[in-house]
């Protein structure tokens, strides 16, 4: 039996309310729309399809399950190229990020004086210091054969101190050159970087650090660094991404096969491609960019963690 | 605003809109809405090869035709198949279509034709074997010229021409080397005078070529500063363009002055033939198609296209070039000591070509080329791109122009036919990219050692070698028993005294002559590596107890030798003729100092032909000689060439198995194109019945299936190996690395690209 309440009138039925399409939203999506369409044609489909074709053998059309995962985590060359990456990111990055960092903290020093504004002195700094990533790929190679080559300028100053000359290309050394070119080429980038962060830092963070009587390096560690961490990630990620475009120079002046020290996985990749070993080449691929995904993702958190 | 801004979006997605549209085919369903109506061919037109008819066999064609005032085409040739070589004079009604020939007696009366030129009016300027100028008139008459006089001294005729005015243009050579008044004579034939020299502008005559004969005398090859002539007329008259060694083309008037029409108007003169065209166009003629640009112009025009047509062949030389009246191309091709003329005209009333084979390799291939106008004449309707990678200027590397080609083939964008020359076979096999060609290949027409290569397991054919050579080795008969290793070759380099490593070619006494003639490191390794090369590769890496045989080798003669001290080359040495048969043979240092000059007691190189057998020795035959595989650590080794794969993915598979079809046919496997011999047995009785006779009367007995039968390995060098091999030789020749770092050296080159592949 159906209760009456008298208290309550009787109501029509309920009627969903509808929800009226948000025209900010709809215009945010087909501003949008473009450019995932585009990254989703070439970017992540062409990923989907690397990801299918690491499973198949050669021809694409016979799944080999893991077994060109295996085959590249057994290949001696991928190990060699894995290892050498990986030196070769941790060492430049980390190298990169604290030079640029000094870079910054001095430019900012000379570049402003008491009452804020700039100097002439710092704005040639800091666009000098940007000069090297304008050199375009091939002139630097040019450079790095005038300095480096066994008759090159080092070399010959080397022989004038009755040094005997190193094999710089030819030997472990191509590594510690292929560092200082990347550090050498990136640190104007990432000072510029560095700086803007160092702006958004609030001065009135400073001043009360100073009323407190916070020294130089009290005020470095406990207000510029934290607050620099979102600046650190960003800068982070587009360094480690940088670091791959270093591969330009290697092949340049060592061709497909450099010095061992200076072979890359991009040497590999590239070689593999060139022997249509598209099993292994797509396996390798996936896996790189597991890594790189990762790392990537843990720059994410730190950044996170500093907002 | 907001409704401007509607406005405008409207607007720009409706011109989007448009402009989209036309990217859509054209085409479709008629109104009616009946069936679509077929489109019919529209006639374009397209240029026709066809060989003349009607110009008898054996016939040297020494000018091109020219045009009577009547409109009939006239031309002279030597009937080398008869005894006195008489002259016969050929006539053309229909521009050059077909011929009518006749016997002069020109010969019996004047000597044997060597070359000649013709006016409208009939009268022929021809000049004999013995350099004798003749002038022949329409009634039959035939006059001396002397030009002695005009000269002042004896001289080689070698270009003549007449003018519009009827004025003979003649460019002598002196013989001997005295200086001549000038390059060009400009010579009234009814006078008998000279008109005018012309000097034209350099650093003097230029001898083509010197040479010492057999009394020691130096005797000069003449030439000259002109390469070749072209009579024309302007408002002032009659004048001659002529162009330079250097490709300019210039003029020469009457009156005696030149000047520079156009400064490098060819990049290569010693390639090309030149005429007047029908409509005063300057046209000239090359391997790579006919030109025209006209006079005062100074844009290039390429009429013809010469892939698909004789023109664009190896094994034909462009002798000459005229033009017929109606505006078609009259070209003389020479081959083989035979002369035949093309004529190529543009046919209104054929469509152009309705389907596309693209055709993809690294380096031009000659026997490519050949197919390509085999496949064009079965298939008129389908046109042929031949796409040559390696361009003469261009600064990529083998690596960029595969690794292009890759990523063409994996969008599935490819050309339908690859040309593997210089490629990771084994990859390409293995990637799933390439069609099976058993279906285009008979593979019973093929030699054993071949299909026992190439034929899978399966049955099926990834990849097939349409071209083979093999190395060889010679010597007096007997003297090369037992050597089948390197170090018999080891052993037999130092029975001999060392090569002298100055650049010569005067014989040397039998006492003073060394064993083989390596003359740089470079081919010392390849001789080295060509035999040797399976033996070195195994899976994952180098055989080091067989690389350490090979350096030891290498260092043994290069030492003996002193290579380290031979001087810097900048020439290579070496010959090419038709020594021992009909086809020519290329012989590098190790033949030449062998069979031509007497300085090596042995002689190696690689046979491209069976003509090859014919010449194994001094004395230019194969008399008393003896041939071996060249020794290695290898056996039976041959290089297979013209590497023919068809793209998995070609948009027209059954044109691409065609391709392949005709590139293994009788007709192209037995023509000579230089770049080896035919893979299939028909092709290769072709070659037999080609040479035989004249390899049988320099001396040969047989012996060419025997060597045949030896083979069953195939070796396709590889680069880095031979690159990285030369570089450590050189080091341990020099004495700079010991014969363990040698190897290990090569063998750390190479680790990461084994490493690589395991």
């Amino acid at each position: 039996m159906r209760r009456y309440h008298p208290e309550r009138p009787a109501l029509p039925p309920h009627r969903q309310k509808r929800r009226r399409p948000d025209p900010e939203a709809r215009a945010a999506f087909l501003f949008l729309l473009p450019s995932v369409a585009g990254t989703a044609l070439f970017v992540l489909l062409p990923f989907a399809e690397t990801v299918r074709r690491s499973f198949f053998d050669a021809p694409g059309r016979r799944f080999v399950g893991l077994e060109n995962y295996r085959s590249v985590l057994q290949n001696s060359a991928f190990q060699l190229a894995a290892k050498n990456t990986a030196r070769f990111l941790c060492t430049c990055v980390p190298a990169l990020l604290l030079i640029s960092l000094l870079l910054a903290l001095g430019v900012r020093a000379v570049a402003r004086r008491r009452d804020g504004s700039s100097t002439r002195r710092g704005r040639v700094l800091r666009t000098s210091y940007l000069l090297p990533m304008a050199i375009p790929v091939a002139s630097i190679v040019i450079l790095w054969q005038a300095l480096f080559a066994k008759n090159g300028l080092i070399n010959g100053a080397l022989t004038a101190l009755g040094v005997p000359p190193v094999d710089f290309m030819g030997t472990g050394a191509a590594f510690w050159v292929l560092v200082a070119t990347y550090v050498w080429k990136n640190a104007g980038y990432n000072m510029i970087l560095w700086l803007a962060g160092l702006d958004g830092i609030p001065a009135d963070l400073y001043e009360a650090a100073a009323v407190d009587g916070a020294n130089a390096w009290q005020k470095f560690w406990h207000i510029t660094l934290p607050n620099l961490l979102p600046t650190l990630a960003l800068v982070g990620v587009l360094s480690l991404l940088n670091s791959f475009k270093a591969f330009r120079e290697a092949f340049l002046v060592g061709g497909n096969y450099p010095h061992q020290s200076m072979y890359l996985l991009q040497h590999l990749f590239n070689n593999w491609f060139l022997t249509l070993d598209l099993p292994r080449l797509t396996a390798a691929a996936v896996l790189m960019a597991l890594a790189v995904s990762g790392l990537i993702l843990a720059l994410q958190r730190l950044w996170n963690r500093g907002e | 605003m907001r409704e401007s801004f509607k406005l405008i979006s409207a607007l720009l997605a409706g011109a989007m809109a448009c402009s989209l549209t036309a990217c859509a085919p054209s085409g479709g369903a008629p109104a009616s809405g009946g069936s679509t109506a077929q489109t019919s061919a529209v006639s374009q037109g397209r240029w026709v090869e066809q060989q003349a008819q009607g110009i008898p066999q054996g016939v040297y064609l020494s000018a091109p035709p020219i045009a009577l005032a009547d409109g009939t085409l006239v031309l002279y040739g030597r009937d080398e198949t008869a005894q006195a070589a008489p002259t016969l004079r050929m006539t053309s009604a229909d521009n050059g279509a077909t011929w009518k020939s006749e016997q002069t007696d020109w010969s019996e009366r004047a000597g044997i034709l060597a070359t000649w030129a013709a006016r409208p009016d009939g009268t022929v300027a021809f000049i004999t074997t013995e350099s004798a100028l003749w002038l022949a008139k329409p009634d039959g008459s035939l006059t001396q010229l002397d030009l002695s006089t005009a000269v002042g001294g004896s001289c080689v005729l070698n270009q003549m021409c007449f003018l519009p005015d009827g004025t003979l243009a003649i460019v002598p050579t002196s013989e001997g080397g005295d200086a001549l008044p000038g390059n060009i004579l400009f010579y009234d034939v009814e006078a008998q005078t000279a008109k005018a020299w012309v000097q034209v502008p350099s650093d003097g005559q230029n001898w083509g070529g010197a040479g010492v004969n057999r009394d020691g005398e130096t005797v000069y090859f003449g030439s000259n500063d002109i390469v070749g002539i072209l009579p024309a007329e302007d408002e002032n008259g009659a004048f001659l363009y002529y162009f330079s060694y250097d490709g300019d083309l210039c003029r020469a008037d009457l009156d005696g002055t030149t000047r520079t029409v156009q400064a490098g108007f060819f990049s290569d003169p010693y390639t090309i033939k030149i005429a007047m065209g029908a409509d005063n166009a300057i046209c000239y003629a090359d391997s790579t198609g006919i030109y025209r640009q006209a006079q005062g112009g100074g844009l290039t025009e390429q009429v013809l296209d010469s892939t698909g047509t004789a023109l664009s062949l190896q094994s034909n030389y462009i002798a000459d070039l005229g033009c017929a009246p109606d505006g078609s191309y009259l070209v003389v091709v020479n081959s083989q000591n035979t002369s035949r003329l093309y004529r190529y005209a543009f046919d209104t009333s054929l469509s152009a070509p309705s389907e596309t084979l693209n055709v993809w390799s690294l380096e031009d291939n000659a026997t490519v080329r050949a197919a390509i106008q085999a496949f064009t004449q079965e298939n008129p309707d389908c046109a042929v791109e031949y796409e040559i990678a390696r361009q003469q200027d261009s600064t990529l590397t083998n690596e960029d122009l595969l690794r292009t080609l890759n990523t063409e083939l994996l969008a599935g964008d490819g050309p339908d036919v690859l040309i593997l020359d210089g490629a990771d076979l084994d990859a390409f096999a293995d990637s799933g990219l390439l069609t099976d060609l058993s279906g285009a290949v008979n593979t019973d027409a093929l030699y054993d050692f071949v299909t026992e290569d190439y034929v899978r397991e399966d049955g099926s054919v990834p990849v097939l070698p349409a071209r083979f050579s093999v190395p060889l080795m010679h010597g007096m008969s007997g003297t090369l028993d037992g050597v089948s290793t390197l170090d018999d070759v080891a052993a037999l380099v130092k029975q001999y005294p060392p090569r002298p490593g100055e650049l010569s070619w005067a014989p040397l006494e039998e006492s003073q002559r060394y064993a083989l003639g390596f003359d740089s490191v470079d081919s010392l390794v390849r001789f080295a590596l060509q035999a040797s090369q399976p033996a070195l590769l195994e899976a994952g890496g180098l055989n080091a107890e067989n690389l350490r045989s090979l350096l030891d080798f290498v260092q043994t003669v290069g030492s003996y030798y002193g290579m380290a001290n031979y001087p810097e080359a900048d020439t290579a040495a070496g010959a090419a003729g038709n020594f021992g048969g009909v086809d020519t043979v290329s012989w590098d240092a190790g033949m030449g100092e062998y069979a031509q000059t007497s300085r090596a007691v042995f002689g190696y190189g690689t046979m491209t032909t069976p003509a090859w057998l014919g010449a194994t020795g001094p004395g230019l035959n194969a008399v008393n000689h003896q041939t071996i595989l060249q020794p290695g650590l290898s056996r039976g080794v041959y290089l297979p060439g013209c590497m023919t794969a068809v793209s998995a993915d070609s948009d027209q598979p059954e044109l691409a198995l065609a391709f392949v079809s005709a590139l293994l046919s009788d007709p192209v496997q037995g023509g000579y194109q230089y770049d080896g011999m035919p893979v299939t047995r028909a092709g290769m009785q072709a070659f037999m019945d080609r040479n035989l006779e004249v390899m049988q009367e320099n001396g040969y007995t047989g012996g060419f299936e025997e060597l045949l039968d030896q083979l069953d390995t195939p070796v396709v060098l590889d680069d880095a190996l031979l690159n990285s091999l030369t570089d450590h030789s050189t080091a341990l020749i020099a004495g700079s690395e010991t014969l363990d770092q040698a190897v290990a050296n090569v063998e750390s080159d190479l680790a990461l690209r084994f490493a690589e592949q395991g």
